[in-house]
């Protein structure tokens, strides 16, 4: 948990006690500075949890803060385009898993284009290999295996607690097609684990044979 | 999450029975399977050894992800900072000034309240009965003065200073006749601060819309989603009754215009900046609030709904009564089981999910995703100490998750159930007071069809629950008989235990389950009905041991204290001693033999380092003073703090539960002598600094009837009722960050407050 409002969202009746405080600044008339307001009120009840998204989305610290700082950013630039203050924060999951989907799309692209060089996430960073060693572990490493959007439905609806129409509007998606995409990314969820664990398996045989390695060599040099 | 609607593929349509299989456990985690899939499902499960090996994994799968939570990262503190740079450019490109300074925090909590406490009115209350319908979405309701104030201001009171609140509406019914009840909600927008309470002019049920039950009510729980209501009572042949109700949708009534004019002896000098909070907040000026006018003073209430005052004041939109709304799945189909033929016929739009039971304890709720209601019970006759029963939300019956008769419901952890159960080994055979004869696992209960294996625990007396077929009427169990958790395993048939003993005294246990699955996973704490704060840092629970309560058949607090501690969930530990006790539930049957090793494989990373046992503190400890807000915009929240008493042992029954926050904790203790009464207090609970205070007007200590409700800023309670035959009175306590203030009802016959 990293802040108050991260502690305070993480479960629905939150979101309804969110949406009344972002009701106080949604008094029906679009105006720039109620538009900061609420941007600020949505920033202080909903940025962690946004971050965290964006965090395990792309597994980049310093990504995911710019990444946040761009949705707030587009939050505040289309605050007249969220008709119900109560679907704020489902409204602000949508713009960061577009965000999201951007930046992922925009990596791919670079990374077929052979003169480039290197973008922020065409190799791990130093940051990024420091969050791998924090989150490390055969679900985090499964959920990076499988696709984008199926991630974005599994995390958003098991741990941020997006509700079934919340989660179809946060992945612009029918309510059908967001029920059937948390269905294949089960299935496909637990297949990468499989293959995680037998990765690891085999990881940790060859340490153990490189460990035994060690002695017969160890003892040949001498001679 | 939940996800309800159709499934898109009709079954024929499947490539296999195995893909149908693997695809239905996996929706079947996200919303309810129709009925004839959910039975399709379970007996292919029961058939197929890979399909339920899938199937646990999608479980084992969903509780690994959930476990993420814990380790939720840290936003760079200078993020807000950046943000408003960025929306300042943003504003500057535009030709628009920037509003504010970006090094500001945002505004949080802390910050709302203190701006909420500038613009504080001088004007009397508020509580504004029904503005929006029947049990319409309570987050939409804005701290704007929109609400019709309606509160009775008998002869000109004098003004008491307002507290301007944004709180969640308060639903509640008093009886009226038999059977009969008037059905209130109340807008809370301001309530009187704590020097003024005398000032403070009650209000009325005057939007009250009337009702009938079939059974008459003890507790009143509503669902966190919709317009369903399970209703804990007792019918006319004196016998408990669970009902599940459906009332008319929150949307039932039009949108809320504004509000009628102020209470007239509330308006003008009182609430010129009616929430001076929201607004100053919201950075809108000072600009007078919209002139509050009801819909309902237009729109004639449908006739329908009787309304038990005789002229509706200032009402909302026509509401319609609950004959006229569509009815749930629940009301859609309502078969009776097979345990309903005795009972009474539910009346149209309400359904009994359980019969021949008594319900236990007082920590019964939905799920907070809506989607189950988890209670505890025990069979009527006294054959069997309780279980835990969890109804789904489309079923037509509840069923039982444990099979133990020694397990009661606790509370809701995201979508587990955290329950609580006698330790099989804990009853202390040297102490002082007495021993539990070691029983033997009961092996029909290890076979029952219905609900599965059992986890081998003492007493067993009676293999099969009570639903859905009734219990084969046995000789009731003497009552304060302790043999009925004891030795009544090993002979079901041989007489009670004649020889008494005074007390019993054991240490429980406490266990997570999966409502859908039934796999368990037991928890290093040994405590009693812990109560986990949304957001599962913290946790309330009785760290002592338990004896037998009045009944003799269900367990009660003996020694120890109530204690607030960091919840840390099950380590890394309990799934590894959780193997040889894992208990499929009912609605999968997975093979336990299968299921350690797949609890095994969730990765190590993924569990907390250490289980966190907490010794209570001594009674003494003492509870520390309201803190100033953190200097940092953004304080980091506590995972550790430590553990601080509050509520001495001995004590006699409790019911603890937080608001939706996780910051406030409502906590009513049993009067000894009389457990339908009680004392209720309002503690405050801050992540930031793990330490627990009564702010400045919080109830401490009041006397409430059982059954009290706590939702976002404001707790409600029934207080008894008051000499001379005078009913009694919805007290509500309304907070704002900084302050706590009250408002209660006129009195009310037969009040009680919906959870």
């Amino acid at each position: 948990m990293a802040d108050a409002s991260t502690f305070s969202d993480l479960h629905e009746p939150q979101r309804r006690a969110a949406s009344m405080a972002q009701g106080l600044a949604m008094s029906g008339v679009w105006d720039q500075d109620q538009a900061a307001v609420f941007v600020e009120t949505l920033f202080g009840r909903h940025h962690g949890e946004i971050y965290a998204y964006l965090l395990r989305m792309l597994r980049e610290p310093e990504l995911a803060a710019d990444l946040t700082q761009d949705a707030f950013i587009k939050a505040y630039r289309n605050y007249d385009t969220l008709e119900r203050p109560e679907n704020a924060r489902a409204w602000l999951y949508q713009i960061a898993h577009r965000v999201a989907l951007d930046e992922i799309r925009r990596r791919k692209i670079i990374r077929f284009l052979p003169w480039t060089g290197e973008s922020p996430g065409s190799s791990p960073s130093a940051e990024r290999l420091v969050m791998d060693a924090h989150l490390s572990g055969d679900l985090q490493r499964a959920l990076a295996r499988i696709p984008e959007r199926q991630r974005a439905a599994l995390l958003l609806a098991e741990l941020h607690d997006l509700t079934g129409v919340e989660l179809a509007a946060a992945l612009g998606v029918s309510h059908v097609a967001a029920r059937a995409l948390l269905t294949r990314a089960r299935e496909n969820l637990r297949q990468a684990l499989a293959i995680e664990r037998v990765a690891d398996a085999a990881a940790e045989a060859a340490a153990d044979a490189a460990t035994d390695a060690v002695p017969a060599k160890a003892r040949k040099e001498p001679r | 999450m939940r996800l309800r609607g159709r499934p898109r593929r009709h079954p024929d349509h499947w490539a296999s029975a195995h893909e149908r299989a693997r695809v239905r456990a996996a929706e079947r985690l996200d919303a309810p399977l129709q009925a004839d899939e959910e039975t399709w499902l379970d007996a292919h499960l029961t058939e197929c050894q890979w399909c339920r090996l899938i199937a646990a994994a999608y479980a084992t799968d969903q509780l690994a992800i959930r476990r993420l939570r814990e380790d939720t990262p840290q936003p760079p503190r200078d993020l807000w900072a950046r943000t408003a740079a960025g929306i300042e450019r943003e504003a500057a490109a535009r030709g628009l000034p920037g509003r504010r300074d970006p090094r500001r925090p945002a505004a949080s909590l802390p910050a709302l309240g203190a701006l909420s406490g500038i613009a504080v009115v001088a004007l009397v209350v508020v509580a504004a009965a029904v503005s929006g319908g029947w049990f319409s979405e309570v987050g939409q309701v804005a701290v704007a003065p929109t609400a019709a104030p309606t509160l009775a201001s008998p002869g000109g009171l004098p003004a008491a200073t307002a507290l301007a609140v944004a709180a969640e509406r308060v639903h509640w019914l008093g009886a009226v006749e038999n059977g009969t009840f008037a059905y209130n909600v109340a807008d809370i927008r301001a309530v009187c601060q704590e020097d003024r309470r005398p000032d403070c002019a009650p209000f009325a049920d005057e939007n009250a819309r009337r009702v009938t039950l079939i059974a008459t009510p003890r507790f009143i729980f509503q669902s966190p989603i919709d317009n369903q209501a399970v209703v804990v009572g007792t019918d006319a042949s004196g016998a408990d009754a669970v009902l599940v109700v459906s009332l008319p949708a929150s949307d039932a009534a039009p949108p809320q215009t504004a509000s009628a004019a102020p209470d007239a002896s509330g308006t003008p000098a009182d609430s010129p900046v009616a929430s001076p909070g929201v607004t100053s907040a919201a950075g809108s000026t000072d600009a007078p609030a919209p002139t509050p006018t009801s819909a309902s003073t237009d729109e004639p209430v449908s006739t329908d709904a009787s309304t038990p005052t005789e002229a509706p004041i200032g009402t909302d939109a026509p509401i319609r009564a609950p004959s006229e709304v569509p009815a749930a799945t629940i009301a859609a189909s309502p078969e009776p089981g097979p345990s309903e033929s005795s009972g009474p016929e539910p009346s149209p739009g309400a359904i009994a999910i359980i019969t021949d039971v008594v319900v236990v304890g007082r920590s019964a709720s939905y799920s907070p995703d809506g989607a189950w209601f988890a209670f505890s019970a025990r069979p009527s006759d006294g054959s069997a100490g309780p279980d835990i029963y969890v109804w789904h939300v489309g079923d037509l019956q509840a069923r039982a998750l444990t099979t133990d008769h020694v397990s009661v419901f606790a509370s809701w952890v995201g979508g587990f159930v955290l329950g609580s159960r006698l330790s099989p080994d804990s009853a202390d055979p040297a102490g002082p007071t007495g021993s539990i004869p070691p029983g033997e696992p009961d092996a029909s209960a290890a076979t029952d069809g219905q609900t599965g294996a059992s986890v081998p625990l003492p007493t067993p007396p009676v293999p099969r629950p009570p639903t859905p077929t009734p219990p084969t009427p046995t000789q009731p169990v003497p009552t304060g008989d302790a043999s009925s958790l004891a030795d009544d395993a090993a002979s079901p048939e041989a007489s009670p235990l004649v020889e008494p003993t005074p007390i019993l005294e054991w240490v429980p246990q406490t266990f997570l389950t999966d409502p859908w699955t039934g796999i368990e996973l037991p928890l290093a704490d040994a405590e009693w009905l812990p109560a986990v704060a949304p957001g599962g840092l913290v946790v309330v629970a009785w760290q002592g041991t338990v004896g037998l309560g009045p009944d003799g058949i269900t367990a009660a607090p003996l020694s120890g204290n109530l204690v607030v501690h960091p919840f840390h969930g099950p380590g890394e530990d309990a799934f590894a001693l959780s193997s040889p006790e894992l208990s499929p539930g009912s609605s999968a049957s997975i093979d336990a033999s299968v299921l350690p090793s797949l609890l095994a494989s969730i990765s190590p990373s993924l569990l907390p380092t250490a289980v966190v046992s907490l010794s209570p503190l001594p009674p003494s400890a003492p509870v520390s003073p309201p803190t100033d807000a953190p200097a940092s915009p953004l304080p980091e929240v506590l995972h550790d703090f430590p553990a601080q008493v509050v509520a001495a042992g001995p004590i006699a029954d409790f019911d603890a539960r937080w608001d939706d926050t996780g910051s406030w904790l409502a906590l009513w203790i049993a009067d000894p002598l009389d457990p339908g009464l009680g004392r209720l207090s309002l503690l405050h609970f801050d992540p930031f600094t793990g330490i627990m205070d009564r702010p400045p007007g919080a109830p401490q200590d009041v006397t409430a009837l059982p059954g009290f409700s706590i939702g976002f800023g404001r707790l409600a309670w029934v207080s008894p009722p008051g000499q001379g035959g005078e009913g009694s009175r919805i007290q509500i306590a309304a907070w704002t960050p900084n302050e706590v203030g009250a408002i209660e009802s006129i009195p009310v016959e037969g009040a009680i407050v919906i959870q």
